[in-house]
């Protein structure tokens, strides 16, 4: 947003962009001078820009990984692996007259695409694993409230402690899920939504500078 | 990991911590340092000499970004090279000069480009000591930051890394570190302890879970497994008071990256919409959301046990497909879901076509979000719900289920499954018998998350076990 050479172009997107704002910011204040085909449009337009950023993201992409391939940069066997995938489930789904519905397309969410997400996910159990093993230690500074924590939670929701589990203990999770977790969450939630509303101002003021 | 002598220590010039001078990286906070070390020492001269190190560091022409990097700035500096505030902006330059090995660039050629200089700009941590400042063109974009920061290195660069180390004290360090010994903890091994407000609050909390676990055996029994699962019941009663063909908004937030959990969480609750004969509109703001939606609906069906599955989803069942855009597509669903909903009009029957018209004239008698995240719940709820206040219900991961909570509290959700725990026990009310595969594939997933956390456990056991060993013979 800031590197036009022209200011009055950084200006004139700035003034565009905090229109639309002021329009949505009203409609969902409920403020009757703003008729509902201007917020509807203007949603709609955003599912436009979604649609186009993600045709973009695509093209941005295959380019990115032709230019590795044609100048044989470094793992650039992988990059033209990406590209061959990506012709071929991209194949799939337009040969196919019943498009992501067709039978390739299904084979291929069925034995490429489905295991190899939940491969990836399941990855981060290891990591989990390694993160708990090296840092979560009662030496650390309140390392023993920390792991008194993530015991207590781990403790409680494993099945198959279920029964051997004093029902003290269980009503004590929930005690803490139900009051000192709940608050933070909402610390947390609210924080959060003031701190984007704050970033979001803060850009527009620096933009306008 | 060895710490070495104090002249060995290499302070981050991000966060002022002090690190070995071998480190690539900050241990505190992953600042580059290889960019910032001294110039590797004449051949026959070993670099590893910690005394040779820091002769080199007093010693080196101070090199702009390079050789004064190592030193903490002395305020009032104004050397040009001195850490800067800004790692993004910066970084580039200091790779051009770090893999070329050549002198100073010129500064045209350090400037970032004008995409990655915007992006940076966006990236920016704010600065609330930035907005005190006297000076309006801090804040001006259009300066450049490499000449715009270089003259002002005062005393704000030394309170804001005061701030950052301040901030970062309670980051977890790896095994072997030493935390950084700061001014202030050499006070207070001068001044003594005093009155901590540390032990205080910790006190307060022991002694409410000590009163939890007295009187929590008191409180009404929750009667679903060992949690009280909140929200369950609700989602319950909403989708059982549904009149058949009620229209269903189901926005299906979950791909086959969390579908062994979210699958035994989502499918009890199809399988009762189904039963209650409402017609779904599912869609996913995910790519792999639809295609995982229609395997757990085929799914569903079966468990019914009805005759003819492809009526069923010719009646019951619209898949709108994915939805591109993310939150700032949410809203059109919120007030013309007709128009947002992605449904190709080459294929789509007539029938569907009313019904997706239908909707966005009356609006979806139910709403249920599954999500193995909790934000998408939440984007849900400020983006869809307050434009088409209908019920929502959310079916969710159970990491998910405590940050979804709150909302469930304050009645913006109508109910709430969470966990394959959640789903196991909506299972159970359901109206049916549970066949020997399904309760065989529910053991199975069981005794998986069995043995995946008494490994977690048997770990972090271990873990504490090897960390107090080793302080035992250090």
């Amino acid at each position: 947003m800031y590197s036009f050479r022209s200011g009055w172009f950084n200006r004139i997107f700035l003034l565009i962009v905090l229109t639309c704002a002021s329009l949505i910011i009203a409609s969902r204040f409920g403020l009757t001078f703003i008729p509902p085909l201007v917020s509807t449009t203007l949603y709609g337009w955003a599912l436009l820009l979604g649609a186009f950023a993600l045709m973009l993201g695509i093209a941005n992409t295959v380019r990115f990984h032709l230019v590795r391939v044609q100048r044989g940069q470094r793992e650039w066997h992988l990059s033209l692996l990406l590209l061959i995938v990506f012709a071929l489930v991209l194949g799939a789904g337009i040969s196919s007259p019943g498009g992501t519905t067709g039978l390739l397309s299904e084979w291929i969410f069925d034995a490429v695409v489905a295991p190899g997400q939940a491969t990836l996910y399941a990855l981060t159990g290891i990591f989990l694993l390694s993160a708990a093993y090296h840092f979560l230690r009662i030496d650390r500074p309140g390392g023993l409230w920390i792991l008194a924590g993530a015991l207590l939670m781990l403790l409680v929701q494993t099945p198959f402690l279920y029964r051997i589990l004093p029902d003290a203990l269980v009503d004590l999770v929930d005690w803490l899920l139900s009051w000192p977790v709940m608050a933070a969450m909402r610390g947390v939630l609210l924080g959060g939504a003031l701190a984007v509303l704050f970033i979001s101002l803060r850009l527009f003021v620096n933009g306008a500078k | 990991m060895e710490t070495g002598s104090p002249l060995a220590a290499f302070d981050c010039p991000h966060c002022g911590y002090s690190n070995p001078a071998a480190s690539q990286f900050c241990v505190h906070c992953g600042t580059n340092l290889a960019r910032r070390q001294p110039p590797p020492a004449p051949a026959g001269e070993s670099a590893d000499e910690p005394n040779d190190l820091a002769a080199a560091q007093e010693t080196a022409p101070p090199r702009p970004g390079v050789a004064s990097e190592g030193r903490k700035p002395s305020a009032g500096s104004t050397d040009p090279g001195a850490p800067r505030t800004r790692p993004h902006g910066s970084s580039e330059a200091e790779e051009a000069t770090g893999e070329t090995g050549k002198e100073k660039p010129e500064p045209d050629a350090v400037r970032p480009g004008p995409s990655l200089g915007g992006l940076g700009g966006l990236l920016e941590p704010a600065d609330p000591l930035a907005f005190i400042a006297s000076d309006a063109g801090a804040l001006d974009p259009t300066r450049d930051p490499s000449t715009a920061l270089s003259g002002e290195l005062t005393t704000d660069e030394e309170e804001r890394r005061q701030l950052r180390q301040l901030f970062s004290e309670d980051l977890p360090l790896p095994v072997g570190a030493r935390p950084a010994t700061t001014s202030d903890t050499e006070e207070t091994a001068r001044n003594g302890n005093g009155l901590q407000r540390q032990f205080w609050l910790e006190m307060v909390l022991l002694l409410g879970m000590v009163g939890a676990l007295l009187w929590g055996g008191q409180l009404p029994p929750g009667g679903a497994g060992p949690h009280p699962l909140p929200g369950l019941e609700q989602v319950h009663r909403q989708i059982d008071t549904l009149p058949p063909n009620s229209l269903v908004l189901v926005n299906w937030a979950y791909d086959p990256a969390t579908a062994g959990e979210m699958d035994l969480v989502a499918k009890p609750l199809i399988e009762h919409l189904l039963q209650r004969q409402a017609k779904l509109i599912v869609f996913s703001q995910l790519p792999g959301g639809p295609a995982t939606a229609r395997r757990v609906i085929a799914s569903a069906e079966e468990s019914l046990q009805r005759p003819s599955r492809t009526q069923i989803t010719a009646n019951l069942v619209i898949e709108a497909g994915y939805l591109p855009g993310g939150a700032a597509s949410l809203p059109l669903l919120g007030v013309a879901p007709a128009r947002a909903l992605p449904v190709d009009p080459g294929w789509v029957e007539l029938r569907e076509r009313f019904s997706i018209a239908a909707l966005g004239e009356t609006g979806p008698a139910l709403s249920l979000v599954i999500a193995a995240r909790a934000e998408d719940v939440r984007r849900w709820l400020e983006q869809v719900q307050p434009l088409n206040g209908g019920p929502v219900v959310a079916a969710t991961s159970a990491v998910a289920g405590p940050a979804v909570r709150p909302y469930l509290h304050s009645g913006q959700l109508a109910g709430l499954v969470s966990g394959w725990d959640g789903g196991a026990v909506y299972v159970r009310r359901l109206d049916r018998a549970r066949g020997a595969a399904e309760q065989g594939r529910s053991l199975r997933l069981a005794s998986g998350q069995n043995w995946g956390v008494a490994i977690l456990i048997l770990a972090l056991l271990l873990g504490n076990l090897a960390g107090l060993n080793q302080r035992r013979y250090r």
